[in-house]
């Protein structure tokens, strides 16, 4: 017979802080909030230990409830999405009254430099600072995205919005970021 | 009518970037792949742009972080779980 998985609650910052810490950091991109996060999963954690059944592993289970105050979080700092939307005017920033590049946003060439079969540290710490100059929405809604891979039905309805809102809000993500690193990158 | 047929299958940037960004992740309609396809055929820069929202998308998606809790920090997490198992 398989041993029972169990909890050893001494050996949990030992063992996993550090990549729990990582996990929250690319999807709260802030130090503080992830620690935050990750302090609240311990304890919750705690306080629920006869709710451990023992058919997850002690890993996935502190995983599950991390994941669950990621969401948490994200719904408390968002409590009105739909409100909060920005207008679709703000992509004027990238085109002009017939749709066109804006001269200063023409895509460069940032893919030259790039091998995709490597990428390096430094490459993420560009997109987690080109991520933070995206508002409270459009970053929670890049982790459900592209980092997490939930589909976009469930995204609408977590967040409250219509499926024509979701497009503009992701399109608008997309453009703000290749911007963001092409500057960053290559110093455009 | 020319003018509205233009219309039709001629799109613009802000258009075929949107239906870049579409078909990234789900499956778009035969006629959006139509005018994106045409669009690509004459502007560089949309090219450009697909090809750089893949690399995001294939960068993204296999998102690491070398950010790591010091050892302070891990000590003050350490104290508090011990204080609350007692």
């Amino acid at each position: 017979m398989e041993a029972v998985n169990k909890l050893n609650p001494k050996e949990w910052v030992n063992k996993y802080s550090d990549e729990l810490f990582g996990f929250a950091y690319i999807r709260v991109s802030d130090e503080d909030t992830a620690r935050d996060l990750i302090q609240d999963t311990f304890l919750s954690a705690l306080k629920n230990l006869q709710s451990f059944k023992g058919e997850i592993s002690e890993k996935n289970w502190l995983y599950l409830i991390l994941k669950n105050k990621i969401i948490d979080h994200y719904r408390k700092s968002s409590k009105t999405p739909v409100t909060r939307f920005d207008d679709e005017n703000e992509l004027d920033e990238f085109f002009d009254e017939e749709g066109h590049w804006r001269k200063d946003d023409l895509p460069g060439k940032f893919n030259m430099a790039v091998n995709s079969s490597q990428f390096s540290f430094e490459f993420y710490e560009i997109i987690e600072k080109c991520k933070r100059k995206l508002n409270e929405i459009q970053m929670r809604l890049f982790s459900m995205k592209f980092v997490d891979e939930i589909n976009s039905e469930e995204i609408c309805k977590e967040m409250e919005i219509s499926s024509s809102n979701y497009w503009v809000l992701i399109h608008r993500i997309k453009l703000k970021i290749r911007k963001c690193i092409e500057k960053l990158f290559y110093g455009k | 009518m020319e003018n509205k047929s233009n219309k039709k299958f001629m799109i613009s940037c802000k258009e075929a970037t949107m239906i870049v960004v579409k078909k990234a992740a789900i499956n778009v309609t035969f006629s959006e792949r139509l005018k994106l396809f045409l669009h690509l055929l004459i502007c560089q820069y949309c090219r450009l742009f697909e090809k750089q929202n893949k690399i995001i998308d294939n960068i993204v998606s296999n998102w690491k972080t070398n950010k790591k809790l010091s050892s302070k920090q891990k000590n003050a997490l350490k104290l508090k779980i011990e204080s609350e198992i007692k």
